[in-house]
């Protein structure tokens, strides 16, 4: 029975990024159902719409046949449905039990909300520090804090938005468990992932999604996980959410490794990492985010090397100056480049901007603004640029195609190539394995802030994945 | 009298003002509406209640006309940030220009001077020498049950919470249900009429309106609600420091002939040097400035 | 980022200030038409009206332009005042001592005075910022009224003439000429040469931030220091020198106070231009020529102040000055936008 239904949901942000277009949706009671795609396929937007956090443009919410309103949080919480967000709805400053009495109405009686914490504790097996500051928590704690949150509010359906991108495995399946509980209890549990595994082994149904399109919805056939029928379940799950599958370096030949570019050692924060990056090779770091990637970008970026050009994590924080225009973003900390004496030439910068912009296949106006451009084009004027500094002859990509279309990634995948063929040593960082095994000559793996092992890009995903979780093959 | 008799009582009475605007920023601060308009409501209400004593005969009128003022006034400033998002720098300019400008202009139309109104009854007469006038002052008495009273809103109450939790983590809040705009434009109501009870104080304690009497002190409270922190009880105290100064200025200059101008600086000075102990960005309210969405 | 036409900004202040006025004339209890034609007659209806507000609007344009660099580096400079008056001290201490340079030098010498002084004050704010941390905008508030009380103490010293509190005049040869040597309706004004001053300053300051490889770091910087720390553009460095060239504009503003229509400094000269020009930056937002539309704009309206003042407080010009503020923001607020584009596609849709 549908406690959830989503009809025909469209959003589009700044009239240029198109993030759900027309999708319809039922969510079951009792069932745990995963919503999954590719990075920017449009889940989150999805089903923050269906949590009242973002108001769509076209097509309607309902809770129980009823349509959602007020289309807010608290009028989604009223009815019974309940997000806990990738960034946690939990102020820092304040206690665990006071983040909780926030997700509650009325007079505020701490002595009280602790009674009833208690019970839900129980009811869950868990046990959380209710007087530490929500900052001082773990990951874990911090969403069965959320968790704790939702169910006193007697949620009906559960969103969780990515929950397992953070957590390590054993956390994985105590998270599964709990969510089996409350579906198990009568609540719609939802999760949002893009996870292959989890979908197979904890879910009841799945729905996928890709360019903000739902292509699939269909329940997870029963039975054990290496059962036929599953395996080919997953690997059309799987093909639907790769799409035009971005096998671009199948039909490339990587040329033989030079001369050792980049050296890296004794990186504060990430233990017993030695890593040569040669000329004509592109390496990939594999890891699950947060295990000592950030470490090693920061320790190559305070080098302050000219050799090495960088692309950051961020685009919108760290990348991109959004109100300058897309030629001033592609030259920015290089205006020096294109001045004469204190004055910028405006000749050499249009000159600049465009070598740059032909470097990553940007081809929109180099006069717009950047924040007129949907993401791949921001991307690509972030990769133009890094890609553009002359001197440089090792390139560091954090998550080069994160929250980017399918045509641009391959766009710059293609570039990235192109540049390792030319000569650079190329170090990749990603979540992406997927974008890993597609550019990278080798890969080397981090877990837990220490070096897990070196491995080649074809290696089996379980290997892989055990690499990434326990750092143990 | 000795000077330790004098200073005392006169740094107790000149701290009210100081408090009540730091007490009054820490409450729209801890709602994350940076509020530098603090100087237009002291001036406004201090305004306010002096022409509504005058007007209507009853100094307790004008204390009311005076919050009610300066309630008004903090209105405008939550509704223009909160509700508009327009800069709440731009806004707080705004008042303190409108504030200025205003009050002189009504002290010159109404009572037709450009530096002072006529003079009002005091509120109550006290026996007694300088300290027991000013600890049974009813002003002052409000003000320290306001600071008492406010530490424990913040810190007790489903209000304080959500004002809390709309100054940390304004996304948050909002996803959970708390109505972010309300809260704030409430805590900065709130917060402008505890700072207003500090501007009829000041009026009260001169016993007429002066142009341009507030002289800075909401920038000071203003400075003290950083130093502390954001913590009411701390803020307070750092304005009875402040407030020492301004006690002991005056006193100096009726004993010694230090140039008036030389004491006159010294508060500011201080939270010029006081502000070299500001650490970088710690504990400010994180969602200081920024909305829900 | 939704923004509105600069000019639309601009056309909107003046009316809302023309409303306003007249609501607060009315409210008064004067005739709002007999006010409007005393204010026209004593500002644009003669030459020299036009003079005196040419003369107001001048130090607004300079320290509008000082407090729009701060903006563009992502500080707000409300010290403009306390910069410009220590910079007019300054000059006036420093021209007294040059009684025999000769003239073109002299005035090179003492707009220098001017620039390094309003630098120099600029200077402690921003060591606040960058190395503890703290607010521009407390310190600068702070730094304000900390001059109010050095010039007190400065010219009570005795940099000030012996009984008085202004300086000693600067030689006929240091001063900016006025304008009325040339235009003879202009006698009695003291509009001067300061105005050519003004509109290089802001033709540099056009090249500055349009052209200059320092002023568009120094945007960029201001738009988002994240990234801009990512590519190794200096942004301590570039905030610390924006806010110091910032004071330095704002000093600037003495040319047209103490060079050029005085010839000397006292206690108050040039006061609220700071707090004026501030305004004028707010409302005109990053364009030059609004800015000086707007500071034309209060010019006026504090010259116009003067003429009805008999009639009505001239404060009440500060009351509109806040108005304007308020109003010009409004166009930028994402509710006000939403509803005025609602209503206009309601307006379109076919009932």
């Amino acid at each position: 029975m549908a406690i959830l239904e989503l009809r025909s949901l469209g959003k589009t942000y700044g009239g240029v990024n198109v993030a759900v277009k027309d999708a319809s949706v039922a969510f079951d009671k009792g069932r745990v159902h995963a919503v999954c795609g590719e990075n920017g396929a449009g889940k989150s937007t999805l089903l923050r719409m269906a949590a009242g956090l973002v108001l769509p443009d076209e097509g309607g919410v309902l809770v129980d046949g009823k349509p959602l309103a007020p289309h807010t949080p608290s009028g989604a919480r009223a009815m019974g449905v309940a997000m806990v967000t990738q960034h946690f709805a939990l102020a820092p400053a304040l206690t665990v039990l006071e983040n909780i009495a926030l997700g509650e109405r009325g007079p505020l009686d701490l002595e009280k909300l602790a009674v009833r914490v208690a019970v839900v504790e129980k009811r869950l097996g868990v046990s959380l520090p209710l007087s530490a500051r929500a900052s001082e928590l773990s990951v874990g704690d911090k969403q069965r804090v959320e968790l704790c949150r939702a169910l006193l509010s007697s949620a009906r359906v559960l969103i969780l938005d990515e929950p397992t991108a953070i957590l390590a495995r054993s956390e994985v399946t105590v998270l599964y468990t709990l969510l089996r509980k409350i579906a198990d209890e009568g609540a719609a549990v939802v999760v949002v992932t893009h996870k292959l595994d989890e979908i197979a082994e904890f879910c009841d149904a799945v729905t996928v999604m890709r360019r903000g399109v739902i292509l699939l919805t269909s329940d997870v056939p029963e039975g054990d996980r290496a059962s036929d029928e599953k395996t080919a379940f997953m690997q059309d799950v799987t093909q639907r959410i790769m799409g035009e599958a971005k096998d671009i370096s199948k039909d490339r030949t990587s040329p033989e490794p030079g001369a050792a570019l980049l050296s890296v050692a004794d990186v504060p924060g990430l233990r017993g990492l030695s890593l040569t990056v040669h000329a004509g090779e592109v390496v990939g770091v594999a890891g699950i985010e947060g295990n000592g990637q950030s470490e090693l970008v920061l320790a190559l970026f305070r080098r302050a090397d000219p050799d090495i050009s960088f692309v950051h994590e961020d685009r919108n924080l760290m990348g991109l100056v959004l109100q300058a225009t897309a030629a001033e973003n592609l030259v920015l900390g290089d205006l020096d480049l294109v001045s004469r004496g204190p004055f910028i030439d405006p000749a050499l910068l249009m000159a600049e901007a465009e070598s740059r912009a032909k470097r990553s296949a940007y081809t929109q106006s180099l006069s717009l603004l950047a924040s007129e451009l949907s993401g791949g084009n921001q991307q690509k004027l972030v990769v133009g640029r890094a890609l553009g500094r002359k001197k440089a002859r090792v390139f560091v990509f954090v998550h080069p195609t994160r929250g980017v279309d399918i045509g641009a990634a391959r766009e710059i995948h293609a570039r990235i190539l192109d540049v390792r063929d030319s000569g650079a040593a190329v170090l990749v960082i990603s979540s992406d394995t997927d974008e890993l095994r597609a550019l990278s000559t080798r890969l080397v793996v981090v877990a837990k802030h220490a070096f897990a092992g070196e491995v080649p890009p074809d290696v089996p995903e379980e290997k892989l994945g055990r690499l990434m979780l326990s750092g143990e093959a | 009298m000795s000077i330790l008799g004098s200073v005392v009582p006169e740094t107790l009475r000149m701290s009210v003002p100081y408090a009540m605007a730091a007490a009054g920023g820490v409450l729209c601060e801890r709602s994350g509406v940076v509020n530098i308009g603090l100087e237009g409501v002291l001036l406004t209400s201090s305004f306010a209640s002096v022409a509504c004593a005058l007007a209507t005969h009853s100094p307790v009128l004008g204390v009311v006309a005076g919050l009610v003022a300066g309630g008004a006034v903090g209105l405008l400033h939550g509704v223009l940030f909160a509700r508009l998002r327009v800069n709440a720098i731009v806004s707080g300019v705004a008042i303190n220009i409108a504030a200025a400008g205003g009050t002189r202009f009504l002290l010159r139309g109404w009572f037709g001077s450009s530096s002072n109104s006529p003079s009002i009854p005091a509120l109550v007469e006290l026996p007694g020498g300088p300290f027991t006038r000013t600890l049974l002052d009813p002003l002052f008495l409000l003000s320290v049950v306001s600071v008492v009273v406010l530490t424990l809103v913040l810190s007790r109450t489903r209000f304080g919470l959500d004002v809390r939790a709309s100054g940390e983590d304004p996304v948050a809040a909002h996803a959970l249900g708390v109505d972010v705009v309300r809260t704030r434009i409430l805590a900065v109501t709130l917060g402008s009429v505890l700072c207003a009870l500090g501007g009829v104080a000041l009026s009260y304690d001169q016993h007429q309106f002066q142009s341009g009497m507030s002289g800075g002190r909401g920038f000071i409270a203003l400075a003290a609600v950083i130093l502390s922190r954001w913590r009411p009880a701390l803020a307070v105290v750092l304005c009875l420091g402040f407030a020492s100064l301004d006690a002991l200025g005056n006193v100096l200059q009726n004993s010694t002939h230090l140039p008036p101008d030389a004491l006159s600086m010294l508060p500011f000075v201080a939270t010029l040097v006081s502000l070299f102990f500001v650490k970088r960005g710690q504990l400010a309210p994180e969602g200081l400035g920024k909305h829900a969405d | 980022m939704p923004a509105t036409h600069p000019g639309a900004r601009v056309l909107l202040g003046v009316l809302v200030a023309c409303i306003a006025f007249e609501v607060m004339v009315f409210l008064y209890g004067e005739s709002p038409r007999e006010m409007l034609t005393l204010l026209y007659e004593g500002t644009w209806g003669s030459v020299l009206g036009v003079g005196q507000v040419l003369y107001k609007a001048t130090p607004l344009f300079i320290t509008a332009l000082a407090v729009d660099f701060g903006l563009r580096a992502g500080l707000f400079n409300i010290g403009t005042e306390g910069q410009l008056a220590i910079a007019s001290l300054a000059v006036a201490v420093a021209g007294a001592h040059l009684g025999m340079m000769p003239g073109a030098v002299g005035t090179v010498i003492l707009l220098a005075v001017a620039v390094v002084s309003g630098a120099l004050y600029a200077a402690l704010p921003a060591l606040l910022k960058v190395r503890f941390g703290a607010h521009e905008v407390i310190s600068t508030i702070m730094m304000n009224r900390v001059a109010d009380g050095l010039v007190g103490l400065a010219l009570g010293a005795g940099l000030a003439l012996p009984g008085t509190v202004q300086t000693t005049p600067l030689a006929p040869q240091l001063t900016l000429t006025k304008l009325e040597a040339w235009v003879p309706g202009l006698s009695g004004s003291s509009v001067s040469t300061a105005v050519f001053i003004a509109a290089l300053v802001g033709i540099a300051y056009w090249v500055l931030v349009s052209r200059s490889r320092f002023g568009r770091e120094v945007t960029f910087v201001g738009w988002n220091p994240v990234a801009c720390a990512h590519e190794r553009i200096p942004v301590a460095r570039r905030t610390v020198q924006a806010l110091l060239l910032s004071g330095a504009i704002a000093g600037l503003a003495s040319s047209a106070t103490v060079l050029g229509a005085k010839g000397y400094f006292e206690q108050g000269l040039g006061a609220g231009a700071g707090f004026s020009g501030l305004a004028v930056a707010l409302i005109a937002r990053r364009n030059i020529p609004s800015m000086l539309f707007v500071a034309l704009l209060f010019g006026t309206l504090q010259q116009g102040g003067l003429f009805i003042n008999g009639h009505v407080p001239k404060e009440a010009m500060e009351v509109l000055f806040a108005v304007v503020i308020v109003a010009v923001a409004l166009t930028d607020s994402p509710s006000v936008l939403a509803l005025l584009t609602r209503r206009r596609a309601r307006a379109g849709a076919p009932s």
